[in-house]
């Protein structure tokens, strides 16, 4: 792909993930937002795709997509007296928020800008990257990998847990 | 067919632009597929009703058209000229993008499946996942119509259908395991062409495993909760009419097809067959239509589970067993 | 080949957003979405990284799917938690959880 698409596909991308992260941020009914949740998640798998990650991207669609929207959504449905009730913050809460955020970003952005990262390689990304990560996963980070699967198994168990209604053997 | 390179001379020699030749190739690939499915669309639905007919010592659809083959034209038009029934108190936006959710997840799905050698849209190195997660993309439009119609029957049904739906995904997933140790790759057509013998026989607990789970995916009694009509009306469509409920059967024999290929090619060999290589498609469409076929004598014959045994079913029996499965496999292929 | 710093401050801008909703939404399952958007930000600035700085041995991408396996872990446990809170107080304003104070 010649750079001129792929920069059009990037901004094209760019402008969805930023307008429906921020529908999600703003909007008042909570099944909207989860709407746009839904939509922002399948955008970032469209730039794991477009940095040629795509068993990253796909996990993305499988896990966020297909798993957390939709627990998300049963969430929300199970609590549905609080859809669209607002609940708004303190306006002195509301204007320290966007300060603080815009000096974050400004702070990040403007480094960025200034750093030149000169460890930028020009090595091609291998062809295989599946099986590559497969090995890794084996490998060097077969620890994380154990890891994870515990905290898993441990969530899995207290999430039952928890929302178990009391009282039910 | 045009070859690629052909095709790169013709745009240079035209001027046309690569991203617009790119564009009018996937919009044809698209095209295509849409009119295969639309005509499996209407082999199915003619299919299901002669099966079900003739399981219950009925005729099935006899006046429109030879032996009534063109019932469904009938039902199409049925379903173009009926009034657009809108709730009064549905959410505007989600119920008229639900099926719209529900029929690109279904038709996404497609994309990466094999009807032949070569015959593929997009032949995705992560391909066995890719058939995995987009359909997952479904459940949320199964919610999204449960939730947009602000009806009782059809939250009901949608609750029941995603927990249903969440909860077969993931022994369906772990069945396949097995087949990516054996063929050590995710890429579809690999996986035909690595089958020698095939995989039902190397992955006899994998096949039942992921067929039950399909079953339970495909939201077809005996796992028909979502739409038990006895106990809510309809499920999440109870609200839906005329061509917006036409969305929705459009994607449900779509997914069906999809599923009934995705098991051919993992588990019966794909489009091996004796023969020359013209006849591959040939073999791989009897296969498909033979596990459709099954699919529809599981439907007609068995009574429906309760939802507390369809839990219980996919998370105390077929969980293990696609563990099971995946041990025993790596057990023999480590001997 | 787009220039890296796109990404990074793309993924900035993201993080911001979802700052923005952590700090200033006080129902508990937006908070939630919000931390989603911020999780997600900072795995495609790892993934970019991954893809620009070390491509061959695609350690961004390793740490984006551990993200990714933490982020499905703490939506279940914090949905559990959130239905218990709503089933005791009839409300999940975070603010209005302040039971433990004096």
């Amino acid at each position: 792909m010649d750079v001129s698409i792929s920069l059009v596909i990037f901004l094209a991308l760019a402008a969805m993930a930023i307008i429906s992260s921020l529908m999600v941020v703003v909007g008042r009914n909570l099944f909207n937002a989860a709407m746009f949740l839904g939509a922002y998640l399948l955008v970032i798998a469209g730039f794991y795709f477009l940095l040629s990650a795509e068993l990253v991207g796909i996990m993305q669609v499988f896990v966020y997509v297909g798993g957390v929207v939709v627990v998300l959504l049963f969430g929300i449905m199970l609590t549905s007296q609080m859809i669209n009730v607002r609940l708004v913050s303190a306006l002195q809460q509301r204007v320290l928020t966007l300060v603080v955020v815009a000096a974050l970003v400004g702070l990040l952005v403007s480094i960025f800008s200034k750093t030149s990262f000169y460890y930028i390689s020009s090595a091609e990304a291998p062809r295989d990257s599946i099986s590559l990560i497969g090995k890794l996963f084996m490998t060097d980070y077969v620890l994380p990998f154990e890891v994870i699967s515990v905290l898993l198994l441990a969530a899995l168990i207290g999430a039952v847990i928890i929302a178990r209604e009391e009282g039910r053997q | 067919m045009l070859s690629s390179a052909e095709l790169l001379n013709f745009a240079n020699s035209h001027g046309i632009p690569l991203w617009a030749m790119d564009a009018f190739i996937a919009a044809l690939i698209a095209l295509g597929l849409f009119a295969a499915m639309g005509l499996g669309f209407m082999v199915q639905v003619y299919m299901e009703r002669k099966v079900s007919a003739g399981l219950q010592l009925r005729y099935g659809p006899i006046y429109v058209g030879p032996k009534g083959s063109l019932q469904l034209v009938a039902d199409a038009l049925k379903f173009i000229t009926k009034e657009d029934v809108f709730p009064s108190s549905a959410e505007p936006w989600i119920f008229r993008l639900a099926p719209v959710v529900m029929f690109a997840a279904a038709f996404l799905g497609l994309l990466v499946l094999p009807f032949g050698p070569g015959l593929v849209a997009k032949d995705l190195n992560v391909g066995l996942i890719y058939v995995l997660a987009i359909p997952s993309i479904g459940v949320a439009g199964v919610i999204m119509a449960g939730f947009g119609s602000k009806n009782r029957y059809a939250i009901l049904g949608s609750l029941r259908a995603a927990a249903q739906m969440i909860s077969y995904e993931v022994p369906r997933s772990l069945s396949l395991i097995g087949i990516i140790m054996i063929a050590g790759t995710m890429r579809l057509s690999s996986i035909v062409d690595g089958q020698g013998i095939w995989y039902i026989f190397l992955q006899p607990l994998g096949f039942l495993v992921f067929f039950v789970a399909t079953m339970a995916e495909l939201n077809r009694t005996p796992f028909d909760l979502a739409e038990s009509e006895s106990e809510y009306v309809n499920g999440y469509h109870t609200e839906y009419s005329g061509m917006r409920f036409g969305f929705f059967f459009f994607a449900e024999y779509m997914s069906l097809f999809a599923a009934a290929l995705l098991t051919a090619v993992l588990f019966l060999g794909g489009w091996h067959g004796p023969g020359p290589v013209i006849l591959a498609p040939v073999w791989l469409l009897i296969k498909v239509f033979g596990v459709i076929y099954v699919l529809m004598w599981v439907r007609w014959t068995f009574p429906r589970f309760r939802i507390d045994q369809v839990m219980d079913l996919g998370w105390k029996v077929l969980l293990p067993m696609a563990l099971v499965n995946i041990l025993v496999t790596g057990i023999i292929m480590s001997v | 080949m787009i220039p890296l710093s796109y990404y990074l401050t793309l993924s900035a801008i993201l993080f911001g957003i979802g700052l923005i909703g952590v700090l200033l939404r006080k129902n508990a399952i937006a908070i939630l979405f919000s931390v989603e958007i911020m999780l997600n930000s900072a795995n495609l600035n790892l993934v970019a990284f991954s893809k620009y700085i070390t491509p061959s041995q695609a350690s961004g991408q390793m740490f984006a799917l551990f993200v990714m396996a933490i982020a499905a872990a703490e939506v279940a446990v914090g949905l559990a938690i959130i239905l218990m809170i709503y089933r005791n107080m009839q409300s999940i304003d975070l603010d209005k959880l302040n039971i433990f104070k004096w």
